[in-house]
């Protein structure tokens, strides 16, 4: 990374010198629903303050992998663990923003920020992702983009060490997701969590993203750096390559089977650089 | 609205949509004392509006209106409070407890679906013709709309605001206060609102046929004495209490539902 943008990142050891420690390891994990397995035998590694992108096609097992990590959802086999300890002890460093606000309508949103916290807490947070004038509202006033930044803000006030988001803009039009994908990498900037996106939306993916695992009938199917400086434009011809790259991987599945692209297991930087 | 009304036309506006759900009974009303005025309908069908008040006011005077009125309302609200207390207890068990509902809604069901009043020989046989057996019968008549809309409106509370509000670290009595029982609340409302409407249909049929005061009292006295002007009251005053308890569940719902778009007034939004 150039010294010109270090401003950019957040306030810790670069992670070119000391990679940072491992915060999340899933080993051997398995879900299935009845006889249909869903995740099959599942490891994976994320480092502490990483951010990494979920895509697959539908059914690819994602949203179910988001579910285990949230605690929503036990899986059949294997181990999660956060921090070195199981998942389960220290579920509330974990908070999951879900792919609707599910605000509690009968509650102003300051009321729904500070769910399960104290109101001062989700006063800042609301502060934090602009909506600190609207606190006294209902929900039912307020734009998508506002709901999904108060569902945003609701997840910030409890101070996530890893954060999930379960495409959670994919009912935004473009221009406020572009938004909410600035602001997210701001907050994520500040803040130093662990996130977590699980999104149908390659160039959402590419766009804030250090790592993108492409998941495949319940298997990592590519593991893949993104590395680029943030931040990121989309019309950075080497965002558009990966994404390309990607795209490419996961229509060609669904044109010739699982088999198709199999020879591609990394893109490297340097051959789409333009 | 194309262009936006002046402040002057908006309050003539408020002002007319306040009159318009009175214009049919007060233009009845004209034609009915017009009817009686000219001797169209004989005062022993149907005396005129005029007759009915003096009557009211004859009534209110030696103190017998107010004295029935005390006894009907306290009736209601004693039946009310117990009948649709109970109603809620049951609905929160069994909305909130899979056991209970298995346990209990089969029954629950069955007694439902008796009509209330039917009860009535056996109500007398019980409780004789005191106070117990009509305030019993209020509170059977209200406890059943007040049960089944609790119930289903706990069920139907939105999963997901209830996985959302679990994965927040809501719990227990936190998670009953600030979730669920605010999304059932709209359906217990509406069952609060049919349990008044009961309410009443109970009382009326309960005094009518045993009791020495209330406004079923008062009609029936009247009836034997073939004074068609205080039956006629009686019926208006039921009418005008029904209305007034629907304005009471209606400002309730403003308030506790003053969240939901469809309660919000224009001024607010």
């Amino acid at each position: 990374m150039s010294p010109s943008v270090s401003y950019l990142r957040r306030p810790e050891p670069a992670p070119a010198e000391a990679p940072a420690p491992v915060a999340l390891r899933l080993q051997g994990v398995e879900r299935s629903f009845g006889d249909t397995p869903v995740l099959s035998n599942l490891d994976l590694d994320i480092r502490e303050g990483e951010v990494v992108a979920i895509i697959g096609r539908s059914g690819c097992g994602k949203s179910t992998l988001l579910r285990l990590l949230a605690g929503l959802d036990q899986a059949n086999g294997g181990t999660l663990s956060w921090r070195g300890a199981p998942l389960s002890q220290r579920i509330r460093e974990i908070r999951l923003m879900f792919q609707e606000p599910r605000l509690l309508p009968w509650k102003r949103v300051l009321d729904n920020a500070a769910l399960g916290v104290d109101r001062q807490l989700a006063r800042a947070a609301l502060a934090e992702v602009g909506l600190g004038e609207r606190e006294q509202d209902w929900p039912s006033q307020l734009s998508g983009g506002q709901r999904s930044r108060v569902a945003l803000a609701r997840a910030l006030a409890h101070s996530p060490q890893l954060l999930l988001l379960d495409e959670p803009l994919g009912a935004l039009d473009a221009l406020t997701r572009s938004s909410m994908h600035r602001l997210i990498e701001r907050l994520w900037r500040q803040h130093g969590f662990t996130l977590v996106l699980v999104t149908h939306d390659v160039s959402e993916a590419v766009t804030l993203a250090d790592r993108v695992i492409l998941l495949d009938h319940g298997r990592i199917d590519l593991d893949l750096n993104i590395e680029l400086p943030r931040p990121r434009s989309p019309t950075d011809p080497r965002l558009v390559a990966y994404e390309a790259a990607l795209l490419e991987r996961l229509t060609g599945e669904e044109r010739d089977g699982a088999d198709a692209g199999a020879s591609i297991t990394s893109i490297e930087p340097a051959s789409i650089a333009i | 609205m194309a262009s936006p009304p002046s402040q002057q036309s908006r309050s003539l506006s408020a002002a007319f949509e306040l009159i318009v759900p009175w214009l049919l009974p007060l233009l009845l009303l004209a034609a009915w004392e017009l009817a009686a005025d000219r001797g169209w309908l004989s005062a022993r069908v149907l005396p005129a509006p005029s007759a009915v008040i003096e009557a009211g006011w004859r009534l209110t005077v030696d103190g017998s209106l107010p004295h029935h009125l005390w006894a009907s309302t306290q009736r209601a609200l004693v039946g009310f409070a117990i009948g649709g207390g109970l109603g809620l207890a049951l609905g929160f068990l069994t909305g909130l407890s899979r056991t209970a509902s298995q346990l209990l809604d089969t029954s629950l069901q069955m007694i439902r679906n008796v009509p209330h009043l039917a009860l009535i020989p056996l109500v007398i046989l019980w409780f004789g013709i005191g106070e117990t057996a009509k305030i019993f019968l209020v509170a059977l008549g209200t406890l059943f709309p007040v049960y089944l809309n609790t119930y289903h409106g706990i069920r139907n509370v939105d999963p997901q605001l209830i996985e959302m509000a679990r994965s927040y670290g809501l719990r227990g009595p936190s998670l009953f206060w600030q979730v669920i029982l605010p999304g059932a609340l709209p359906s217990i409302l509406v069952g609060v609102r049919f349990a008044l409407g009961l309410m009443w249909l109970t009382l009326i049929v309960a005094e009518t046929i045993s009791a020495t005061d209330g406004l079923g009292y008062l009609a029936m006295d009247a009836r034997e004495f073939l004074q068609t002007d205080v039956v006629l009251l009686s019926i208006l005053l039921y009418a005008l209490l029904g209305k007034l308890a629907d304005l009471l569940a209606k400002s309730l719902e403003h308030w506790w539902l003053r969240w939901h778009p469809a309660f919000q007034s224009k001024r607010n939004r």
